[in-house]
């Protein structure tokens, strides 16, 4: 599933409304919990796992997708 | 939308330091030039507060014949009516009551009575707790009174603080102001809120007026008192009387009993629902401890103490306070009937 | 030491920084970090000198471990046991200065017998410190640390800006801020923005919230059973008062922090206009959220969640989050850290109950969004809805408050309960007069409606500090949307006000005389 249709559905909003901009700070329904079932289920789904640290400094999509470049993997 | 450069930032620190310091300049000369809570003794403008120590001992050098009884102690003891007292003790009586007095104010207060009376006769005193607690300095506006600070005892010296404090407070920039105005611009309205009788004793001029015309706000002002009595009069580290100034108080007495002078000591009671608040905190717990060295001084013949812990023990009015601590006229009487154990005189019964 | 004091403002501060500036300024710049840590040293000593004991006492030990955590390889044994046993320490010693006397006193009412604690003054921010330790050692062990030089590890924990009551810096956005070139030295474009933030902080400190405090502890402190209007009127100004005291400390803080160079995190951003429990944690004492977040939270609902998806238990059934799943994944974690934040701030019942019940908060607020799974995002809210939002938060915030000031929680309780009118609607009248009635009223508008210091100053702020200083993470604070707009420039205009409010802060330092009382 590419990235941003795994966060639109955690986020439960549209796929358009999804951008690398999407972050804590921007989207209503990011909140710490969906922080962290979204890391989860982004770890799920593409078989990696991230650090505390690294979930920590996560603010948006933009940056998920360059950490999971940083692992291997393109989303 | 200026940038920041280095010039604007430097004129702005500059202007911002200029404002600040002028402002600090002007304020410091002012609590100096207008002295308005007589911390100094320079003030070339008067005062829109009393100073009871340049007043009563000025007053108390014109009285004739010169009084002999003295009344000392805080504000507490302040509508103690000499003529009472020269009524009970046929002596010509003066209140030297001082606001906020410390033991070391009443050794200067009797001390400069001393040197400038041929001989004393009575001493009535209103013992305070607050008077021995060991964190208050001398009062400034004691050892700023030309007339009082020879007689100061001890060589206090001003914390730099409390030097800080009288320069630059809130308080006295706004005193100053409004006294400089009442001297520029004459108004009925007078200058001062309480005012000396020539033989000390003091009246309200807001108080009063309103005390006989019904409208005194006795409610607000208990309500104020309590208030304050709970945070900025609480005193939580008044855990002892201050030796220093025990030991002032017993050397007072003894010079006083040693010279054939008559001393009656009392602590003045305050209304019951404001000495509940009292008895609970640490004042409560040192006035016990004055009770305790009043007693034995008593014991010792060197004072006559007439121990008061309610209104009731002088059979005053729970009521008959201004603000729940500052008593009206028939209570101060009734207190001075009971401090002298008589029954009636001073227009009481 | 206390910033609002005659000893700082006119003593500490100005030596503070004319000597280590202008060391700085003639070269020696690591001559200039030494003393103004140093400096610092000093400033935590001025309370109490055996308190520095304890503070070198505690540098010496956390140092050590985080330079073995830094300098070791990640496979090493023993590394975790290390980390594991400096984080108990710390947390030990938190326990012990500041809930000791406490948990001796339950133990000693469960076993009847009244046990004596070991009567030791607790050493000041004590709880910022052994939380930035804290931070320092559970990174340090997963490697986020590469190197840590002595001298800006010991500023970095003694920095005396934030020494006492915070912000709760994270090393990875000081500690690169003090290695750099542009920090510990003079900036002329630095210091207006400075002054601005410890102005302003300090007006909102020693003019706003100092003239609450009477009144409130009046109420709070009283005996006898506050009448319904009595509490409200107690506890929204109690509520204005310990936001305007913190958030103008924080803000002191911060101008501290730029006059040298350093920029500090921000800690509030208008939490009174919160529009729920979640927005409102994101806007109150934000680094200490942050931190319970990346500590506590975080971990525990990482956990959770993983091992949930590991066994493959059900998260969602038909789009919604089972309640097995919302209990295990949301509650629990945030019900721990909410008890943590509460406990966190004092040794007392009153405080666990203040934490749990914003955790309550906070959990019905997740709920609720949960189940709102036909809101339109799209649509912006509207402004009657914002409204309501924001008044029902701030009700919910009040409602908790007496459990943070009162002594107890009886006491808290009797607060609460008659503002929920279980006394009587009308029982007792004002507890206050009139003048101060008004003055709480025009203090709560100005909460509502004004912009917060950082919305005035972000734009001089980004400005003046360095790239190295921006807080990844830091909540935007919103420009441009609030009204009125005030922007602030380093004008000679801003410079005249801010010059009249710095006098004016200053003649407000010291309580005024009692005695005036009896004259008026």
């Amino acid at each position: 599933m590419p990235l941003n249709d795994l966060v639109s559905q955690e986020l439960r909003d549209k796929p358009a409304n999804i951008t690398d901009e999407t972050g804590r700070q921007t989207h209503r329904r990011w909140d710490s919990f969906a922080h962290v079932q979204l890391m989860v289920a982004v770890e799920d789904q593409y078989s990696v796992k991230f650090s505390n640290s690294e979930i920590e400094q996560i603010q948006n999509v933009g940056q998920l997708r360059a950490l999971l470049r940083d692992k291997g993997v393109v989303a | 939308m200026t940038n920041d450069t280095s010039a604007t930032s430097r004129t702005f620190t500059r202007c911002f330091m200029g404002v600040l310091l002028f402002g600090l300049a002007v304020t410091a000369v002012l609590a100096v030039v207008v002295d308005p809570l007589h911390q100094f003794g320079t003030g070339r403008v008067r005062s829109i507060l009393t100073g009871e120590r340049d007043e009563k001992p000025a007053l108390f050098l014109k009285t004739l014949p010169r009084a002999t009884a003295l009344v000392l102690g805080s504000s507490k003891v302040m509508k103690l009516a000499p003529a009472c007292v020269t009524e009970l003790t046929g002596f010509p009586a003066f209140n030297f009551g001082l606001s906020d007095s410390l033991v070391e104010d009443w050794v200067a207060a009797y001390d400069f009575a001393r040197a400038n009376s041929p001989k004393l006769d009575e001493l009535v005193i209103g013992v305070d707790a607050e008077a021995f607690d060991p964190h208050a300095e001398v009062d400034a506006r004691l050892t700023s009174s030309k007339l009082l600070a020879p007689y100061v005892p001890g060589q206090p010296t001003r914390s730099l603080v409390s030097t800080v404090r009288a320069l630059f407070g809130w308080q006295g920039f706004r005193y100053a102001l409004l006294s400089l105005r009442y001297t520029l611009q004459p108004s009925a309205r007078p200058l001062e809120n309480y005012t000396f009788h020539s033989d000390g004793y003091l009246t309200y001029r807001v108080w009063e007026p309103e005390l006989a015309g019904g409208t005194l706000p006795s409610t607000t002002l208990i309500a104020d008192m309590e208030r304050r009595l709970k945070s900025s009069l609480a005193r939580p580290t008044f855990t002892a009387l201050d030796s220093r100034r025990v030991q002032l108080f017993i050397a007072l007495v003894r010079d006083a009993h040693a010279n054939g002078i008559r001393i009656d000591a009392a602590i003045p009671p305050i209304t019951p629902s404001l000495a509940r608040i009292v008895d609970a905190g640490t004042v409560g717990q040192r006035l016990q401890d004055l009770d305790r060295l009043l007693r034995s001084l008593d014991a010792q013949g060197v004072l006559h103490y007439a121990p008061m812990a309610t209104v009731a023990d002088f059979g005053g009015d729970p009521h008959g306070f201004f603000d729940g601590i500052h008593m009206t006229p028939p209570n101060t009487n009734r207190f001075l009937l009971a401090l002298f154990h008589r029954t009636r005189g001073c227009g009481v019964n | 030491m206390v910033f609002a004091s005659y000893a700082f403002a006119f003593g500490f501060l100005p030596i503070v920084l004319s000597v280590v500036l202008g060391t700085s300024a003639i070269g020696h710049r690591t001559a200039a970090k030494l003393l103004l840590f140093i400096a610092s040293l000093v400033f935590y000593a001025w309370w109490n000198p055996p308190y520095l004991a304890f503070l070198l006492a505690i540098l010496a030990f956390n140092y050590v471990i985080v330079s073995w955590l830094v300098t070791t390889p990640p496979n090493k044994r023993f590394r975790r046991a290390v980390m594991i046993g400096g984080v108990v320490a710390n947390i030990a010693t938190l326990l012990y200065f500041k809930y000791w006397t406490f948990l001796v006193g339950q133990v000693g009412a469960v076993l009847h017998e009244p046990l004596e604690p070991l009567a030791l003054a607790m050493p000041l921010g004590i709880s910022f410190i052994v939380f930035q330790k804290i931070a320092l050692l559970v990174d340090a062990y997963s490697g986020q640390i590469k190197r840590l030089g002595i001298l800006e590890y010991g500023l970095f924990v003694s920095f005396f800006p934030q020494l006492i009551s915070g912000p709760i810096v994270h090393h990875r956005e000081v500690i690169p801020q003090f290695e750099s070139e542009n920090s510990v030295r003079y900036s002329a474009t630095g210091v207006p923005v400075a002054i601005a933030f410890v102005v302003i902080g300090a007006f909102k400190k020693v003019v706003i919230a100092d003239s609450f405090s009477s009144h409130v502890a009046a109420i709070f402190d009283s005996q006898s059973q506050v009448g319904f209007i009595a509490a409200w009127e107690a506890t929204v100004s109690y509520t204005l008062q310990v936001y305007f005291d913190f958030s103008g400390y924080s803000d002191m803080a911060i101008g501290l922090g730029l006059l040298f160079g350093v920029r500090l995190p921000f800690n509030f951003n208008s939490p009174l206009k919160a529009t729920s429990p979640i927005d409102y944690w994101g806007r109150w004492h934000i680094t200490l959220t942050r931190f319970l977040t990346a500590y506590i939270y975080n971990p525990l609902a990482l956990r959770a969640t993983r091992r949930r998806v590991a066994l493959r238990l059900p998260i969602k059934r038909s789009g919604v989050m089972t309640p097995a799943a919302f209990a295990a994944l949301l509650a629990l974690p945030t019900f721990v850290t909410m008890f943590v934040a509460g406990a966190w701030h004092g040794a007392g019942y009153q405080f666990m109950v203040f934490g749990v019940l914003h955790g309550v908060y906070l959990v019905a607020n997740h709920g609720w969004r949960v189940l709102r799974t036909r809101e339109h995002l799209d649509l912006a809210p509207s402004t009657a809805s914002v409204a309501a939002c924001r008044a029902a938060t701030l009700v919910a915030v009040i409602l908790a408050i007496p459990f943070f000031r009162a002594e107890s929680v009886s006491g808290a309780w009797s607060i609460v309960s008659s503002m929920l009118g279980v006394h009587g609607l009308s029982a007792g009248a004002s507890a206050f007069e009139r003048s101060f009635v008004f003055l709480i009223v025009a203090v709560f508008i100005a909460s509502q409606v004004l912009p917060n210091t950082q919305e005035v100053l972000h734009d001089a702020l980004e400005r003046v500090t360095s790239p190295l200083a921006k807080h990844p993470g830091e909540t935007s604070i919103s420009r441009g949307r609030s009204w009125p707009r005030i922007v602030w420039r380093p004008t000679i205009w801003w410079a005249c006000a801010l010059g009249a409010v710095a006098w004016y802060v200053i003649l407000h330092l010291a309580r005024p005389s009692e005695f005036l009382y009896f004259q008026f």
